[in-house]
């Protein structure tokens, strides 16, 4: 194909060019997608305020929040936890190197 | 309207001052995408993008720089991520599937005719915009720019925020490549 076309043709082949036209309906067809997107875009925004949406989320927040309080509430408090551990991890040390011994002449 | 008015109703969001906008840059904005992107319809779909980013964003529009020079940039930018994100489609597209949801192949392989471009010329030109998607972006937008909307070195320079020197020598640099090209091409 390119065997009858030299470089300078190339080169030069965009001399002249006519600009091209954008179609006639190019500004209906831009409003139509403007407002689509308008649309698109308020409807997102309408369902995240929308009442029972809220109202939803709301209910959903209160029952984790029940939830937790109800199922935790039994459950030792952490300062409870640690003096446990702190104990139970010093005696365990004491007696797995016999520290409860006086003196090492004993 | 003047410019300067035209600016000043859009800022206030007044439909026939956008609709003048539109009319006044629509072929400008329609045929430089064309030309970058090379599909009608991916031209269409840029020059819509670019009207909608020009009036959620008139209201940071500064006068350092015309009307048109802004439009141009905006143009470019989009263009150019078109070009990315089809170009990422492509990579990923192999992978995947080679049909898109609705059974259209992602690949377009013929050759680009410009509807402005003379007749005698048309296949030198279609080798050529071939040639030109082989270029790198700042070279390929400057060619474009300089050859087809015949905009000046100042211009250019303004839209791609560059000196007038960097301008002359990206063009140079572009018409060295095609020419690198233009011999490599099989006989």
């Amino acid at each position: 194909m390119t065997n009858k076309i030299s470089e300078k043709e190339i080169l030069e082949s965009l001399n002249g060019l006519q600009k091209a036209e954008a179609s006639a309906f190019f500004y209906t067809r831009l409003k139509g997608r403007m407002q689509q997107q308008l649309l698109t875009s308020s409807a997102k925004k309408t369902f995240a305020f929308k009442p029972l949406f809220v109202v939803a989320l709301l209910c959903v927040v209160l029952t984790v929040n029940i939830f937790s309080l109800v199922e935790f509430k039994h459950l030792p408090k952490s300062e409870e936890i640690m003096q446990t551990n702190k104990s139970i991890t010093i005696e365990t040390f004491a007696n797995a190197y016999n520290l409860d011994v006086a003196s090492v002449y004993q | 309207m003047k410019e300067q008015e035209l600016i000043i109703g859009l800022q206030n969001g007044e439909e026939p001052a956008f609709a003048e906008l539109v009319i006044l840059f629509q072929d400008r904005v329609y045929n430089t995408a064309l030309v970058f992107l090379q599909n009608s319809a991916d031209a269409e779909d840029a020059a819509q993008e670019v009207f909608i980013q020009v009036y959620r964003s008139i209201h940071a529009f500064k006068s350092n720089s015309t009307l048109s020079t802004w439009i141009y940039r905006i143009t470019v930018t989009k263009c150019l991520d078109h070009l990315r994100s089809k170009k990422r489609k492509k990579r990923f597209g192999f992978l995947t599937a080679l049909f898109n949801a609705d059974n259209t192949p992602i690949y377009e392989s013929e050759d680009f005719n410009h509807p402005g471009v003379q007749l005698d010329s048309k296949e030198a030109a279609a080798v050529l915009f071939k040639l030109m998607n082989e270029l790198p972006e700042n070279q390929r937008s400057a060619f474009i720019l300089n050859k087809v909307e015949e905009l000046s070195y100042k211009e250019i320079s303004a839209i791609l925020n560059t000196t007038e020197a960097a301008v002359d020598a990206l063009l140079q640099r572009a018409k060295q490549n095609l020419r690198k090209k233009i011999k490599k091409l099989p006989v």
